[in-house]
């Protein structure tokens, strides 16, 4: 590929690769840029059988369940949450050593995998109401268009006349629903119960919209219910990234370059955009030139980035996070209930609540079932002997939920990254400073024992609320928002960075709001909608 | 959070090095030791570890050791008056610098001695003292320390030898009066403030006097030694002209136990000043009976308490012994080898992650009958003590085995049952708590 190429996209996360599709489908010449970590040897050893048949006959599954160094079995040292198994710890590899990050009381993460942190996503797709992606700087006309394409795309299945419907955006290209697992058809029942009193309380309940698969689609499988999805992905039911980047690796205009940290941009008289890194194999430094840069290379990698280019250190951008709690419940309306082995390990039920009845900042939980995770975890956070804790959890397990409360977050003058110099280049540090104010905290603490009060009515007792280290949720955003008003460090609503020519921003740090519904789904179709403008204006 | 680059540590394959390397290690950072070729590695294999072998004599292997780092912590040295004692300490440290040059490695620990301030010097004294200008003119971010005495788990050093006197020999030779004075400071703390410069850019430039908190004399501290590990042969202190001479005539020797360095070394006081390490990056030393009391086992075996520190010396014998106890107690059966395999392996590998006290753990050995209690015990008080720990990798060992996995899946139960096996042990749960709880205290004083 010798001639001049159309654009360079940066990261292969799942903003990278929605933006790159309606270039690369326009037959523009792109190449995506990426350090593409992808270690799937403990995922190799997984047979693709369900959970319970693993557990009784594998031999080998403690290399993947606790890893060959160990580092599923955690000491109380801070771990990244449940969601990174040992199979998927390749997600968050290098992140510091690459990108130096210093926090106080707030864990960032950041994903040099191809695929990037959606290689461990939950899957939630939960479209945004028109309110709130307005707040999101987002055109809420605009929206519904590339919601539908990527849905399409990426295959979501999901109820498409449930309570939930009311509290978040139209989707049609929906597959039938995943089949529940014994608690969320028992709590779905009593929810139908107390239903009335529910809605007029502000609490909506449904099933979650799933980026999974319940009919097949192209080459994927059906979701096969074998309780292994936190470890591995037989037969690609759920979405990943790295499925279209597959797609896109067929066509013959689109080069996938991995093993290259890209360290900053510059826009040259001719109307081009320079893109410089490193091929970290032999650490010597490259350039690239095209008519446009999409820079997705997550919130953190492009905030880094853009800073750095600019030559903006010591000033500080805005920041928002989504904060996040557990909240572990006995199911004990379902005690008596029997239980099946063949179920799928995502979220199974979503509670939206309206707490302020205008549909404006809406609280979002999520039930997942403690079952395809081990009782040793669990063991450790109680206060029990390990014998007859072991006994305890075992005849519990099955009926213990865990819903996951997630907050909205705005930026506020106390949360901010900033980029400081290093003595090297490499030693450059984004400081992340989130400093949430007490009415915020205040507030959280307040719908939180309101949901606790909810989720009591459904026959869950709460066990204890664990509040997650602020940043694992992995939700960042804020930092040159998309606003019409012409300010430096905003983007367009085009998606062009303010004060370049041919900058585009497809990924979290354009969002100037979270709101407390998970972004993937809507990064990815803002992601695909700046690719349709950048296609647009390249065609020009 | 720690830059993920790694940092160099120099010497790792010596006394404070290894120490320095595991504590660094365990603390989240990336480390590169740097061991001397062909030299066995003494550490675990760790994600955050690496091992280069490069040599202080030549220059060309420790660019490539250098390369990449954040930073590089320089303890490798020459110390007992060898023929290359000038070549490693001062051109070493020449080179050294030639390649933090060309790695773009800008910040250097440099590990130098309280020797380099005596008048008379050896040829450590006055190479290390060479070698300290070496660095301060080159440019770099330079701190340097200044350690007095170092005392730790493995054996080294002066601490070292005493030590080794004072388990073997009839009498203990004390070169000279015994009046010379010290400030013995424990290794862990050496390696604290190692970090602590690291994290605090104002130390760059300067040099620091490490010491702990109490000066003693020399047959003092041989006292204190002696009374930590209940053994004291009688001191014959040997007249420093002829200590001095001696020394001479054995460093004809080709292993010399004593060298000149030694004598001039442990006979002139240097004057030891910790104020400033305390209040520019918060140094805080132990004081020499509580650290003595850490590196000594409170047995009087006068074994060294690394070796009961887990995993790394633990043996594979006393592992499986302890494999056995608690899947004993855990699932009322005797593990299979494989099973015992894993668990020795992982808790070689776990021990970088804790640093723990192991009173109860001893105790639950010696009275496996116990362990019931204690862990009830522990689950309330000490959650996070070794004792939980281990029990804890080797409920999840049992958990990931299909020979066990029957006994951790859930299977279907009347409500009834369920509810009556629920009480029953929830209360077998209160009642061992309640004996285990003094038992837990008991175990603690004077296990």
């Amino acid at each position: 590929m010798t001639e001049r190429l159309d654009a360079i996209v940066i990261g292969s996360g799942a903003s990278g690769v929605h933006a790159a599709f309606p270039l690369v489908e326009a037959g523009l010449r792109v190449v995506m840029l990426d350090v593409g970590h992808e270690d799937l040897a403990y995922e190799r050893l997984i047979p693709p059988a369900p959970f319970v048949d693993i557990r009784k006959s594998d031999g080998n599954q403690h290399r993947y369940f606790l890893g060959d160094r160990l580092e599923g079995v955690s000491i109380g040292a801070a771990d990244a949450g449940p969601q990174i198994t040992p199979p998927r710890a390749y997600v968050l590899k290098d992140s510091q050593r690459l990108a130096p990050k210093r926090a106080r009381s707030f864990e960032p993460l950041e994903s040099f995998a191809l695929g990037g942190l959606a290689r461990a996503w939950g899957a939630v797709a939960f479209p945004f109401q028109d309110v709130e992606l307005s707040r999101c700087g987002l055109p809420a006309a605009e929206l519904p268009e590339h919601y539908e394409i990527v849905a399409r795309r990426i295959g979501i299945s999901g109820q498409s006349d449930d309570d939930l419907c009311s509290v978040r955006g139209p989707l049609a290209a929906l597959q039938p629903p995943l089949r529940l697992d014994h608690n969320a058809v028992a709590i779905l029942d009593r929810y139908a119960d107390v239903r009335n009193r529910s809605l007029r309380d502000g609490f909506h309940m449904g099933q979650t919209v799933l980026a999974a698969l319940s009919e097949a689609l192209g080459n994927r499988e059906p979701n096969s219910y074998s309780d292994m999805d936190f470890w591995s992905n037989h037969g690609r039911s759920v979405y990943r990234p790295n499925i279209t980047l597959d797609e896109l690796r067929g066509r013959p205009n689109f080069i996938y370059r991995s093993g290259f940290l890209v360290s900053g941009f510059s826009e040259t008289g001719d109307k081009a955009v320079r893109v410089t890194g490193n091929i970290l194999e032999d650490n010597t430094q490259e350039t690239l030139t095209a008519r446009s840069l999409v820079l997705a290379a997550g919130s953190l990698g492009t905030t880094r980035l853009v800073l750095r280019s600019l030559g903006m250190y010591d000033h500080p951008v805005p920041f928002a996070c989504n904060p996040h709690t557990y909240m572990p419940c006995l199911h004990y309306r379902g005690l008596a209930l029997s239980h099946a082995d063949l179920c799928h390990s995502l979220a199974q039920l979503t509670i939206i609540y309206d707490p302020t009845m205008d549909r404006e900042h809406l609280v979002q939980a999520q039930m997942y079932s403690y079952r395809s995770l081990h009782l040793f975890r669990l063991l450790k956070e109680t206060p029990l002997p390990h014998r007859e804790g072991l006994r305890i959890m075992r005849a519990l397990a099955p009926h213990f939920v865990i819903w996951v409360i997630q907050h909205e977050d705005v930026p506020t003058p106390g949360k901010y990254c900033v980029l400081r110099r290093g003595r090297e280049p490499a030693d450059e540090t984004l400081e992340i400073e989130y400093g949430d104010s007490t009415e915020e905290r205040a507030r959280r603490e307040q719908h939180e024992k309101r949901i606790a009060g909810f989720v009591r009515r459904l026959g869950c007792l709460p066990l204890k609320r664990v509040h997650a280290i602020h940043g694992s949720s992995v939700h960042y955003a804020g930092q040159f928002p998309m606003t019409h008003e012409d300010q430096p460090l905003t983007t367009e609503p085009s998606g062009r960075l303010r004060g370049t020519r041919a900058v585009y921003l497809a990924d979290g740090a354009a969002f100037a709001y979270l709101p407390a519904k998970g972004p993937t789904l809507t990064l990815m179709a803002n992601a695909n909608r700046i690719g349709v403008s950048v296609r647009d204006r390249l065609r020009a | 959070m720690q830059s993920g680059r790694p940092i160099l540590v120099t010497g790792a394959g010596g006394f404070i090095g290894r120490d320095v390397v595991l504590r660094m290690v365990a603390r989240g950072s990336y480390v590169r030791a740097m061991l001397r070729p062909g030299a066995e590695s003494p550490f675990p294999a760790h994600e955050r570890l690496q091992i280069v072998r490069a040599d202080m004599r030549d220059g060309d292997t420790l660019v490539p050791a250098v390369r990449d780092c954040a930073a590089v912590v320089h303890l490798a040295a020459a110390k007992a008056d060898e023929k290359e004692s000038e070549d490693i300490n001062v051109g070493g440290a020449r080179r050294l610098v030639r390649a933090c040059e060309l790695a773009h490695c800008r910040r250097l620990i440099n590990i130098s001695t309280q020797s380099t301030k005596i008048a008379r010097k050896g040829i450590y004294a006055r190479t290390k003292r060479a070698a300290d200008e070496v660095f301060h003119g080159s440019g770099l971010e330079v701190t340097s320390l200044l350690p007095s005495v170092v005392y730790g788990e493995a054996k080294g050093g002066v601490f070292g030898t005493i030590l080794q006197f004072l388990q073997k020999a009839p009498i203990v030779l004390v070169l000279g009066d015994g009046k010379w004075i010290s400030a013995p400071v424990y290794v862990g703390d050496v390696c604290a403030a190692v970090i602590a410069c690291l994290e605090t850019p104002r130390t760059i430039g300067k040099a620091y006097d490490i010491g702990g908190p109490d000066a003693v004399s020399f047959d003092d501290l041989i006292d204190r030694i002696g009374a930590a590990t209940g053994r004291c042969p009688p001191k014959l202190h040997v007249p420093f002209t002829i200590a001095l001479w001696i020394a001479r005539v054995v460093a004809r020797l080709p292993k010399a136990p004593i060298t000149v360095s030694n004598v001039l070394g442990s006979n002139q006081d240097t004057r030891i000043d910790i104020g400033p390490a305390r209040r520019e990056f918060g140094f805080d030393p132990l004081g020499l009976d509580a650290g003595l009391h850490i590196v000594v086992d409170a047995n009087g075996h006068g074994q060294t308490a690394i070796e009961n520190r887990p995993a790394t010396t633990e043996s594979d014998v006393q592992l499986a012994r302890d494999c056995k106890v608690i899947s004993l107690y855990l699932i009322g059966r005797e593990p299979t080898n494989d099973l015992i395999e894993r668990y020795c392996a992982a808790m070689r590998l776990r021990v970088l992650a804790s640093d723990l006290d192991d009173a109860e753990w001893r105790w639950a050995r010696r009275y496996p009958r116990v362990l019931p209690y204690l862990d009830a015990a522990a689950a309330l008080v000490r959650p996070r003590s070794s004792l939980r720990q281990r029990i804890y990798v080797m409920t999840a060992i049992l958990e990931t085995s299909p020979a066990h996995a029957g006994q951790f899946l859930p299977r279907t139960r009347t409500i009834t049952g369920l509810i009556a096996g629920l009480i029953w042990n929830a209360t077998r749960a209160a009642v061992n708590a309640a004996i285990g709880l003094p038992l837990l205290e008991w175990a603690r004083r004077f296990g």
